[in-house]
């Protein structure tokens, strides 16, 4: 029969094996953004096009996001070493602020070419705005507020470019910006969601986990047969 | 469509002039080809310079030559994707 530090033990193998599961899919990730930011370096040294400027640093800084949530979660904590609160602190005010940049440069990707002479011209607001919405929930406790902020930025991105894309040009097809931000948006909804599951809801984290990472797949897809489309 | 696509394509132009006069051609006739106002051919042809798309040569009596560098014929390689990419995603 089981003792009474049997449900404690189950209950660390479960954060272990939560914490694992964490760090391989934040690698994935950060992989993925790797891959899109590296492929289209060329593109923008080439024609230094803010719009490829903007598009790249949407997934700089959620590689970099991914990154410092990465290092709260790293295997060494999985083993029980414990992370100074003011540390704790600053890496989740961080991971807050780079990927509030993330959606500040979907928003800036769609709109610069209306305003690139005004406000989109510039890019400071985009890290004063990320850095006062980083420290709402750092100062004063009040996460949803941080969440509803950067919803409210993820769709007005995808209205803005659905609308772009309906007054341009543009072929029928996959590769659509409106189409990618869309994917972004639901596969920032999972992951929102899967934060604030509880450990023992390993399953459907692994299942949410998995079809966030076949979204970003399907990015990467999209963006790669883009760049590697054979010249006329 | 938009101010930054026109200079992709002036910039294409300009590299593309050079290429098919053998990589090897004068400033003046280049200005000419380029269908640019003087002042608008300078600001590109500086920029070119500083970028280093194209570089100046001179022979051996000293005439001054513009030639394609690397940068430039990369750019002219990648062109079309380029113009893809910015297209297709809205850029």
């Amino acid at each position: 029969m089981p003792g009474p530090g049997h449900g404690f033990i189950l209950m660390q193998e479960m954060m272990q094996t939560n914490l694992w599961v964490d760090a391989v899919y934040t690698l994935l990730i950060i992989l993925v953004c790797g891959i899109i930011y590296i492929k289209t370096r060329e593109l923008y040294e080439l024609t230094g096009h803010k719009g490829i400027g903007y598009f790249r640093n949407v997934f700089l800084f959620f590689a970099i996001s991914y990154l410092f949530n990465f290092l709260i979660i790293t295997p060494n904590n999985a083993r029980g070493t414990s992370i100074p609160n003011v540390l704790l602190l600053s890496i989740f005010f961080i991971t807050i602020y780079a990927s509030t940049i993330a959606i500040s440069y979907l928003v800036y990707s769609v709109l610069w070419k209306k305003t690139h002479k005004g406000f989109f011209g510039k890019q400071w607001p985009i890290f004063i705005i990320a850095f006062i919405i980083a420290l709402i929930p750092v100062l004063f406790q009040k996460t949803l507020l941080f969440v509803i902020i950067q919803a409210a930025l993820f769709i007005f991105a995808v209205i803005m470019s659905f609308f772009n894309n309906k007054r341009s040009k543009a072929k029928k097809g996959f590769s659509k910006l409106y189409f990618i931000y869309i994917l972004l948006f639901v596969f920032w909804i999972l992951n929102t969601f899967a934060t604030a599951l509880p450990p023992f809801f390993l399953q459907i984290k692994v299942f949410v986990y998995l079809i966030s990472l076949i979204l970003f797949i399907i990015i990467v897809w999209g963006v790669l047969k883009r760049i590697n489309v054979k010249q006329k | 469509m938009n101010k930054k696509r026109e200079r992709l394509e002036v910039i294409y132009d300009i590299l593309k002039i050079i290429r098919e006069k053998n990589n090897s051609i004068k400033p003046t006739p280049l200005l000419r080809y380029s269908n640019l106002s003087s002042q608008r051919f300078t600001e590109y042809y500086s920029e070119l310079l500083e970028k280093g798309f194209v570089k100046e040569v001179k022979d051996k009596k000293g005439k001054k030559f513009i030639t394609l560098a690397d940068k430039g014929f990369r750019y002219l390689e990648k062109y079309q994707t380029i113009l893809g990419f910015i297209n297709d995603f809205n850029l």
